[in-house]
């Protein structure tokens, strides 16, 4: 194993957007059992360095592998797509407005029960796009891919508001 | 005399295949060290049986230092020479100062290097080489007990420090002579106590509130491996905030306005007993009298637990809010907790019991000294670290407590590597010019969880320079961060159409730069040179001065057994170790020493013969058998 490998590779797996996430765990820990640096505490600054190297690697990709947002825009990566979604702006009308009005009813959201609702709605759209994107990857239609990794990053970055605005609610409900 | 040496039992030593490691726990209030012998883990007491060695630092005028209890008995009387709490001062600015009122609690003072530093007689201390002193101590006290240089060691910090709190104990490391070999967070120390201690599987909520610190971790063990999942926490928040609760509290009821350094030490150590006394009790009696306070009469009053626990119920639900976002970090909810475990000397208080118990639904364990576990658990992770248990099963997995991020166009906060990111770890990001022909990129590194610049703490900031000119957006600059398994960063830029690079290690911002270290180093080394001279002079005078009393006494009972040229030659040689003894030359007296146990030789013998006759005369068998 080298620093060159993909992070499908180093986990032992097919590039594939398909991968059962629990089943990573067990792969990590025997990873980590083998590179950490803590295994070559005795060993030359070479050795050490070649480790940490190698560890740091192995977190990348398991952060990487482990969320889906992330491994489908690793997948676009690989195959020479990464930056065209940075680039590429979302041109769907319905999604964006669909997006718009999340936000706007996230930012009147006073109470939990209606965040449980922004959140469900959002996570359904999310679903979908995660059904959609292995089909697109699948037909190599790297515009649609491209497209749908782009929603995929609005609504997982509208899921993260959603849950800091929820800890922000239930600090100030909350009395303990 | 000619004495035979003859080793105590349990003072021979076998040889050493075993490295010698210490886990040390630099804590607030207190300090401590321990080590793993014979396969199991132990803390080690002073030479008067103490284990928790207070963290105060004591400077006296002629320059020495006293660490300990003795430095913490004159806190008060001598306040702004004695440092306590000096670890809310690493790697922070001067609002660490626990103040009461207007006045600081010492003569403190910016350096230039952003660190404040403490104007004692002794000159101008850093937090830094304060916290090398109490090390220093323990690294002594550890070689004492161990009979031997150490290896390593590895020194535990709050979960929630920063990097430049993290850096700032491993320059203080540096400056006691000690190899560090991890900075490990002290509520991970506390799991592996825990975990070998139980071999139990399963995820543990660590709630760890020491002197000056709170952390939550959560952790999960499986098959040996400890997976911290996430760590929260409050680096200035502890003990010490319950006794000021209380002397605030003493001040307002008493109506002592702006206490002097002297008197708000005495508030905090009254109200720290105060603390202590209301874990058993449900009130204590107070009085103060006028003239010892500036107050304006004389004082009394009952202070109660229930008062006591409405001044800090707030403090207390701070970090039971810090539990509840590691859990949502974590993706947990209380109920999926195996156990809760408690750690540092403040979860003594009942209300913080009551309340964690309450949060968790489960009562806490804390069937482990929670003075002791941190150390306990350091230990362990040295010993495997040291390489005494080559095939240790033991892995620690670690986090990073908060995020770090790159400053961008209009003061935000770019995220580079999330909290609660197991490290160590390397992410890169890609960002690019926004100017044509831009050669030159500044990069600000910062660390904090807010979207805004000024709300997140500067860690570092250096330039790209060198880009070939393009138009704006076409440069491609790479940011590589790595951090390493100690959670400490570096940064390094590259432009990666022209290969141009730039890196940077972060540490400047704050605390001491690699030559001050250098310096101090050189210095502390001079001293302990100064310090092991002084030692073996007061050991040659010791010896010295036992072995003319020891001759005197016997020539003065048995010295008939010597010729008058024997004994002349005998109490010349006493006479000659006598007055060089008073002189400041440890080698000398020790030859005159040599020249007596010489002269002595023929002495000795004699005495023993006749030792040996007088002790056959006139005893029976039976006597010696009983002897």
């Amino acid at each position: 194993m080298d620093l060159n490998t993909n992070y499908f590779q180093l986990f032992g797996l097919p590039v594939s957007f398909s991968l059962d996430a629990a089943a990573l765990q067990p792969m990590w820990r025997s990873l980590q059992q083998q590179w950490h640096p803590d295994r070559f505490a005795q060993d030359d600054a070479a050795a050490q360095r070649h480790a940490l190297q190698m560890i740091s690697r192995i977190n990348a990709a398991y952060d990487t592998l482990r969320e889906p947002v992330r491994r489908a825009s690793y997948m676009l990566e690989l195959v020479g797509r990464g930056s065209e979604a940075e680039r590429v702006s979302v041109m769907d009308t319905d999604f964006l407005m669909a997006q718009m009005e999340l936000r706007e009813s996230l930012e009147e959201a006073e109470a939990l029960h209606e965040l449980d609702a922004i959140e469900a709605e959002a996570q359904d759209w999310l679903n979908a796009l995660l059904r959609e994107f292995p089909l697109d990857y699948a037909a190599e239609d790297w515009p649609e891919a491209t497209d749908c990794l782009r929603k995929m990053q609005f609504m997982s970055r509208l899921l993260a508001e959603i849950r800091e605005q929820r800890e922000r609610l239930e600090d100030e409900l909350d009395d303990f | 005399m000619a004495l035979l040496q003859i080793a105590e039992p349990g003072q021979s030593q076998a040889p050493h295949q075993h490295k010698l490691a210490i886990g040390i726990d630099l804590g607030t209030t207190h300090s401590l060290v321990a080590t793993v012998q014979s396969g199991l883990p132990r803390v080690l007491p002073a030479e008067d049986g103490s284990v928790l060695l207070p963290s105060v630092v004591r400077y006296l005028a002629d320059g020495s230092v006293v660490v300990g209890e003795a430095a913490r008995q004159a806190a008060s009387s001598d306040a702004l020479n004695t440092l306590v709490s000096v670890k809310r001062f690493m790697g922070r600015g001067l609002e660490a100062a626990d103040q009461l009122g207007d006045k600081l609690p010492y003569e403190l003072v910016l350096h230039d290097n952003g660190m404040p530093y403490f104007n004692t007689v002794a000159g101008m201390k850093s937090p830094i080489e304060a916290s090398a002193e109490i090390l220093r101590v323990l690294r002594h006290r550890a070689e004492t007990a161990l009979g031997g240089d150490i290896t390593g060691a590895v020194i535990t910090v709050p979960a929630y420090f920063d990097e430049a709190q993290r850096q700032a104990t491993k320059d203080a490391a540096t400056l006691a002579g000690l190899k560090v070999l991890r900075l490990l967070n002290e509520p991970t120390a506390a799991a592996v106590a825990y975990g070998l201690d139980q071999a139990h599987e399963g995820i543990h909520a660590i709630y760890d509130l020491g002197g000056g610190t709170f952390d939550i971790s959560i952790l999960r063990l499986h098959q040996g491996v400890f997976e911290v999942l996430a760590t929260g926490g409050d680096s200035a928040l502890g003990g010490d905030d319950f006794d000021h609760a209380i002397a605030r509290w003493i001040m307002a009821d008493a109506g002592i306005a702006n206490p002097d350094a002297e008197l708000q030490r005495r508030l905090l150590q009254t109200s720290r007993r105060v603390k202590e006394a209301l874990s058993s009790r449900e009130s204590v009696s107070l009085s103060l009298a006028a003239d010892t306070t500036g107050a304006p009469a004389d004082w009394q009053a009952t202070f109660t637990r229930e008062h006591f626990e409405s001044l800090i119920a707030a403090r207390v639900d701070d970090t039971l809010k810090a539990c509840r976002r590691a859990l949502r970090d974590a993706g947990l909810k209380p109920a999926d907790l195996t156990e809760v475990v408690l750690v540092g000397g403040s979860t003594r208080v009942p209300l913080v019991r009551r309340r964690v118990a309450e949060f968790f639904g489960k009562p806490a364990l804390d069937h482990l000294d929670p003075d002791q576990v941190v150390a306990i658990g350091a230990a362990v992770q040295a010993n495997i670290l040291a390489g005494n248990k080559p095939d240790g099963d033991l892995l620690l997995l670690d986090v990073i407590p908060l995020s770090l991020g790159l400053e961008t166009y209009g003061g935000l906060v770019e995220k580079i590597v999330p909290r609660n990111t197991t490290i160590p770890v390397a992410r890169a990001q890609e960002f690019t010019t926004f100017k044509d022909g831009q050669t030159a990129m500044s990069l600000h590194v910062l660390q904090g969880e807010r979207e805004m610049v000024n709300d997140c703490r500067s860690l570092a900031r250096f330039e790209l320079k060198g880009i070939p000119p393009m138009v704006a957006g076409a440069a491609r600059i790479r940011v590589l961060f790595q951090v390493d398994a100690d959670g400490l960063l570096s940064v390094s830029a590259e432009e990666t159409t022209s290969g141009v690079r730039a890196e940077i290690v972060v540490k400047p911002s704050w605390g001491l730069q690699d030559d001050d270290i250098l310096r101090l180093l050189r210095e502390s080394q001079a001293a302990a040179v100064q310090d092991m001279q002084a030692r073996s002079l007061a050991e040659a005078r010791a010896e010295a001065e036992r072995l003319w009393i020891a001759t005197e006494a016997a020539l003065a009972q048995q010295g008939d057994l010597l010729n008058a040229n024997e004994l002349a030659e005998l109490e010349n040689a006493v006479a000659g170790l006598k007055s060089l003894a008073a002189r400041d030359d440890a080698a000398a007296i020790n030859a005159a020493a040599d020249a007596l146990n010489h002269a002595s030789e023929t002495f000795a013998a004699r005495r023993m013969d006749a030792g040996i006759r007088q002790a056959f005369t006139g005893k029976t068998l039976t006597d010696f058998e009983e002897h």
